[in-house]
């Protein structure tokens, strides 16, 4: 029978900051920007699951680090609450389904229940940030779904349906502007929360997240054009922000090559020549 | 004094001559342009009061105060877009409204997104949501969100003898020291009351901090009324989670972030509990330090 990573589990060691904390550790995930503080046992079975290593094996090792005996159903709790957050690697659901021989979900939820009262091994947080609500402010974060064709004059609504994150639908008015033939842009009104569209001025293509009246500023977004679902024979071009906590499509104006936004006047629209 | 800088009217007509100052707070390089040297002045007066002239000439955060023209007794605030500030004869880019009324009004709205840029985006410091004062050289820091109750007990704090470091942000650099932010403490006049009014230190007769110290206590002291001051002592790990859901700005910098509560709570004690009133909560929190 080839190995099950649920008698085998590996500590997950990609985009994760590991802090240990006297006999504690606290991990942030930089995919999620979750933290999550380890009790003691959780964080022995972290630092001693290298894929190779039995419950049983991990849970002696577990003894000598934490002074006390620690058995292999306890190991395997801490597997399980590790492999939830993705931590740790396991297979354990699917071994059960099988059959195979091991400590079952029952005999160590049991066995844990009695050595810890049923506590968490693993507490979580999630980092705020950017991205979080600013102050008492609800910030809108998404992308316009469809193309606004209609009017190039200057201000027009942009309607923002919600995005993956949950984020709420909100609309706002924006105002183009050029400048020495390239275009820029600001927006009105002042109270614009969410994402703002990045400037096309050579190196200055990015992003804006807004909020309130503070801004926060990714560089380096990159140009994506596809035709206007409405068939006009134009591109609608939209910034996709190189960082991965943006990571949401709006439209900006048009990117080097697609001139039509220059000839427009002082006041252009979304759409490009394609 | 900060440095000073004149640069051409952004307007063909009339010609007005803009003032210039570039300060810095906890390293964020800060411009306040106006169209005269007494609005740039006032400017100046209403940032938080740790900021130093700059020594870097690049901005990451340009703010200009206007008069409006046929109302003098009007202001209006504008935000540089990062890059594209340009001020030319006839030609103004990259300026975003702000705010638009009574000086009053605008140099209010200069302290405060002046402070929430410099919050977010200090990139060697943590800041964290909590009041800060200091006793025998060590922090006690008081994390909580808003109607926490966390400026009433560190007003108490700073009444009882407590040196007063900060009202609403504890900065943490990353060597665990906190250092002072020391704005009016904003004290709510009636229990309940959602409007908030600012009392200078000074008004207040308390001690102000001016160096950096350790921490010695956090205290995660909820208000409750009736309640006794009974903490449960946090596990390290815990301490230091209960800590990051407090920042204003952990995504950007989770390294620093994390090492930086770390070091910070390496020997200071972490207790979370109910409170009652804070002129008795006060006492027996200093006791502790």
């Amino acid at each position: 029978m080839p190995r099950s990573s649920v008698q085998f589990p590996k500590a997950r060691e990609s985009r994760l900051l590991v802090e240990p904390v006297e006999a504690e550790a606290v991990i942030y995930d930089l995919d999620t920007n979750v933290a999550h503080a380890l009790q003691p046992l959780a964080a022995a079975v972290f630092a001693d699951a290298d894929g190779t290593r039995p419950l049983d094996t991990l849970a002696q090792l577990a003894t000598g680090r934490l002074d006390r005996t620690v058995t292999a159903a306890e190991v395997r709790v801490a597997v399980e609450q590790l492999a939830a957050l993705n931590l740790v690697t396991t297979g354990a659901e699917a071994q059960a389904d099988a059959g195979a021989p091991g400590i079952s979900r029952r005999d160590a939820l049991k066995a844990f229940a009695a050595a810890s009262a049923g506590a968490l091994l693993v507490s979580s947080v999630a980092a705020p940030g950017a991205l979080a609500e600013g102050g008492n402010l609800t910030c809108a974060v998404g992308a316009p779904s469809k193309a606004q064709a209609s009017d190039f004059s200057g201000q027009w609504a942009a309607t923002f349906d919600q995005d993956t994150s949950g984020h709420e639908v909100s609309s706002f008015g924006i105002t183009y502007k050029t400048w020495q033939s390239t275009p820029v842009m600001y927006l009105v009104p002042s109270e614009f929360n969410g994402y703002a569209p990045a400037m096309n001025s050579g190196n200055n293509t990015g992003c804006y997240y807004m909020c309130g009246s503070s801004y926060t500023y990714w560089s380096g977004g990159e140009w994506n054009c596809v035709p206007c679902d409405a068939g006009n024979g134009k591109s609608c071009c939209q910034v996709v922000c190189t960082n991965p906590s943006v990571g949401t499509k709006f439209y900006s104006g048009c990117p080097t090559g697609y001139p039509d936004l220059q000839t427009s006047g002082d006041h252009y629209g979304l759409y490009c020549a394609s | 004094m900060p440095r000073t800088t004149r640069a051409p009217a952004p307007t063909a007509s009339p010609p007005v001559e803009l003032v210039r100052a570039t300060v810095s707070l906890f390293g964020v390089v800060v411009r306040l342009t106006a169209d005269s040297a007494g609005l740039l002045e006032r400017m100046q007066a209403a940032l938080p009061p740790i900021w130093k002239p700059a020594t870097s000439s690049a901005p990451e955060f340009s703010l200009r105060a206007l008069h409006d023209a046929g109302n003098s007794e009007q202001l209006r605030l504008e935000q540089a877009l990062p890059g594209l500030e340009q001020e030319q004869p006839g030609r103004e880019f990259g300026w975003l409204p702000l705010r638009r009324g009574s000086a009053g009004v605008v140099l209010d709205h200069v302290h405060g997104v002046v402070r929430e840029f410099v919050a977010h985006n200090a990139r060697d410091y943590v800041f964290i949501h909590a009041g800060v004062v200091a006793h025998h050289g060590r922090a006690l820091m008081l994390p909580g969100e808003s109607f926490a109750g966390k400026s009433t007990l560190t007003a108490a704090l700073a009444r009882a003898g407590a040196v007063y470091y900060s009202d609403d942000f504890a900065v943490l650099a990353a060597d665990g020291l906190i250092h002072p932010f020391p704005e009016p403490i904003t004290l709510r006049l009636t229990p309940g009351d959602h409007t908030q009014t600012p009392h200078p230190p000074t008004q207040l007769k308390v001690a102000v901090g001016s160096k950096p110290v350790p921490v010695g206590l956090v205290a995660l002291a909820q208000y409750k009324p009736g309640a006794s001051w009974r903490p449960r002592r946090l596990s390290s790990a815990n301490a230091i989670l209960e800590l990051i859901a407090h920042t204003l700005e952990c995504i950007d910098r989770p390294q620093l972030t994390v090492s930086a509560l770390r070091r910070a709570l390496a020997s200071a004690p972490v207790l979370k509990g109910e409170r009652g009133e804070a002129d008795e909560t006060a006492p027996l929190l200093l006791a502790e330090l």
